[in-house]
């Protein structure tokens, strides 16, 4: 039997009891309130949780705060004194404060034992033991949630230096008593959310541009335009490859908030015939959205919702990834998605609680998983420079030129010239056709100059900027889910008549109706039984059972 | 010595067993009896039809009766094995153990090996109600520029 004690905020000393997974109280009918009495405990057992309410005589529990029946200097919290003691179970609450001190919050269980003495005599008399006690506390301050009961392991050793059991460690001493409630909590508040850290401005030196299609074609143009690179290269003495001024452009698969303005670079606005290209200009750079919550609630309300059990999660540019059943089963999960705009990296994070969640015994909040990706799709730019190449010909057909006045400057003159062209040709033919031969040859020198001086620098230079790579996740779906795999236990009619369901608690075995199996059980004042009888019943409550 | 017989419809390890038809047979044993395991011989006629229980009240037990012998057409012979369960259920009910299965009191978060899972796991897909991601990529180019002014 777990205790979960909460303390109502207007009435921190008067404690309103809730247990869960009660075992001892399932046996024994549910007390009925007394129409004539106002404090009888009402204890409504469903589905494994009791809840234990000060009723009304209109018989319906309301969740209230508690009321007092005095007792001399005890007020106690007791349910009809009316009980069947042979067929009901009686939680008996009391606090005790004596003038100045702390209260005492003490809460017994007592049921089904025979006896026919009344369970506040018995309290009275101090015949419960520490058995049967199910919380004590000392405080006046509120109550803790949870409390636990019968800690028998975290007692600590005996002061007998003879004992032998100090000589070893037991265990259980430096425990922390199963102190589930101190736990840090990490709420989604706690998620970073982007602001002007994040997104800080580098004022002009580095500017984001979003551009659609049509202003990509007016970019195109006014790279293009010869003004821009004048006016590029004229500031930017040396300036070869103007395409390095972009950093990166790219693709992303969501949107951002920014606002309209020209387009530049290195504070030039290129213009293509004298428009300047118009597009969105954003300062944000990481984006956050909270993508939704799921919350996986048992399906079984037993161990098979955790074993058995395969969960994955799949998120866009990322893939599938596992989550543990431990963790995020009973727990509401948040998604929440983190993206930059200059990188397309994104960073997932799962946010797990369980606050709302009724099936844990603790409260936990936290981020236990993480994960990345990016979804960035590479824009690929170019232009041609032909600047280079212009430079290299005229480079080239000069020292050409050279060559050719070398050889046939003389030549040419005499053909030119009449007195020359007279001469020469007085010279005779012979002078002409060596002239012309020489001229040939040449010419023929002067085009391979040429021709071998094109390999080398009479080509375009094509300057290029970012890079084309998949970004596969484009082509996945963009939506994010949780997929859970379930093996599905197979439950007979009545099963639990046949063969029981798991326990492990002690229990007086009087306490206890149908199916019956013990995993150890040591019988005491068993009457005229003889060993061989007592053995046999040990044995057989350990292997067939017994229904009571 | 008085024997009473009856008949038992409950399984045997019901602790407090129904038991209905009950006839007293009055006699003495003439020989050694074993009070785990007593045999005695009765008159054929006055053991009822499906008598498969006794009791022994001098003994203060409860026995199954595991055999049944013709001596004679008149004599049956019956032999007895003790019921643990009924004999000392009251002794039993004041003692506590620690329950490893129960038809009640149960915690079902503790591992069950006597529960199968069946092959066939089905697959159930949950899906995050939002996304940034607006199907594909954004018809803008994002294009980051030094010096943009």
């Amino acid at each position: 039997m777990s205790l979960v004690i909460r303390g109502d905020s207007g009435y921190p000393d008067t404690p309103f009891f809730e247990l869960e997974n009660i075992s001892e109280l399932a046996s024994c009918s549910p007390l009925v309130v007394e129409n004539s009495r106002t404090n009888a405990w009402v204890i409504n057992y469903s589905a494994n949780n009791a809840k234990i309410y000060s009723a009304v005589w209109t018989a319906q529990p309301y969740a209230m705060q508690l009321s007092a029946y005095d007792m001399s200097n005890v007020n106690i919290y007791l349910g009809s004194p009316s009980l069947n003691e042979n067929t009901h179970c009686c939680i008996i609450a009391y606090s005790l404060k004596t003038g100045t001190d702390s209260y005492i919050h003490r809460v017994l269980w007592y049921g089904c034992d025979g006896s026919a003495v009344s369970p506040i005599q018995k309290t009275i008399n101090g015949d419960f033991g520490t058995q049967n006690t199910l919380y004590f506390a000392i405080s006046n301050t509120p109550l803790p949630s949870f409390v636990e009961d019968d800690r028998e392991w975290d007692e600590t050793p005996s002061e007998d230096p003879s004992d032998p059991f100090n000589e070893l460690a037991q265990g259980g001493e430096n425990a922390d008593t199963m102190d589930f409630a101190n736990t840090d909590l990490i709420g989604t508040a706690d998620l970073p959310n982007p602001d002007a850290t994040m997104n800080m401005s580098y004022g002009g030196l580095i500017t984001c541009y979003l551009l659609s299609s049509s202003e990509m074609q007016d970019l195109n143009n006014a790279l293009f335009d010869a003004g821009t690179w004048a006016n590029l290269k004229n500031k930017f003495e040396g300036l070869s490859d103007p395409l390095s001024m972009i950093l990166t452009a790219h693709q992303v698969p969501f949107t951002v908030t920014g606002t309209s303005g020209q387009f530049q670079i290195g504070n030039v606005v290129p213009e293509y015939n004298g428009h300047s290209v118009n597009c969105t200009r954003t300062a944000t750079r990481y984006v956050k959205t909270t993508m939704g919550t799921i919350t996986l609630k048992e399906v079984f309300g037993s161990e098979k919702d955790y074993s058995n059990v395969s969960i994955q999660i799949y998120l866009p540019y990322v893939g599938i990834k596992d989550l543990d059943p431990d963790i995020v089963v009973g727990s509401a999960c948040t998604l929440v998605c983190y993206a930059d705009l200059w990188t397309g990296d994104i960073l997932y994070m799962l946010h797990v609680s369980n606050a709302t969640a009724a099936k844990k015994y603790f409260t936990a909040e936290t981020v236990p998983y993480r994960w990345s990706g990016n979804c960035a799709k590479q824009v690929p730019l170019g232009r041609v420079d032909n600047s280079r190449m212009l430079i290299n010909m005229a480079s080239t057909i000069a020292s050409v030129g050279v060559g050719m006045a070398t050889f046939g400057v003389g030549a040419v003159g005499a053909l030119g010239g009449n007195a020359g062209a007279t001469a020469a040709a007085g010279a005779g033919t012979s002078a002409a056709t060596a002239n012309s031969a020489t001229m040939k040859a040449g010419a023929a020198q002067a085009v391979g100059a040429i021709t071998d001086a094109a390999s080398a620098g009479f080509q375009p230079i094509v300057q290029t900027s970012g890079g084309v790579n998949g970004a596969v996740g484009q082509m996945d779906l963009q939506f994010a889910y949780i997929m859970v795999k379930r093996g599905v236990p197979v439950y007979p009619l009545n099963w639990r008549k046949q063969i029981g369901a798991p326990q492990y608690q002690t229990y007086l075995v009087a306490g206890l109706q149908g199916f019956t199996q013990f995993a150890a059980i040591h019988l005491e004042n068993m009457g005229v039984a003889v060993d061989e009888e007592i053995a046999e019943l040990e044995r057989l409550l350990k292997t067939e059972g017994i229904i009571l | 010595m008085t024997i009473n017989l009856y008949i038992n419809s409950d399984d045997p390890i019901v602790g407090n067993k129904t038991l209905s038809g009950g006839t007293a047979v009055t006699g003495t044993f003439r020989a050694t009896a074993d009070v785990l395991r007593p045999t005695f011989t009765v008159t054929a006629s006055s053991v009822p039809s499906g008598a498969n229980y006794a009791e022994i009240p001098t003994f203060g037990r409860y026995y199954y009766i595991t055999g049944m012998r013709y001596v004679t057409t008149d004599l049956v012979e019956l032999s007895l094995y003790v019921d643990v369960r009924k004999t000392f259920l009251l002794e039993l009910k004041v003692n506590s153990g620690i329950v490893s299965r129960q038809e009640n009191l149960y915690n079902m978060y503790l591992p069950d090996s006597k529960t199968p899972i069946g092959a066939h796991k089905p697959v159930n897909t949950y899906k995050f109600t939002s996304t940034p991601f607006v199907g594909g990529t954004s018809n803008r180019v994002v294009m980051l520029v030094l010096g943009g002014g």
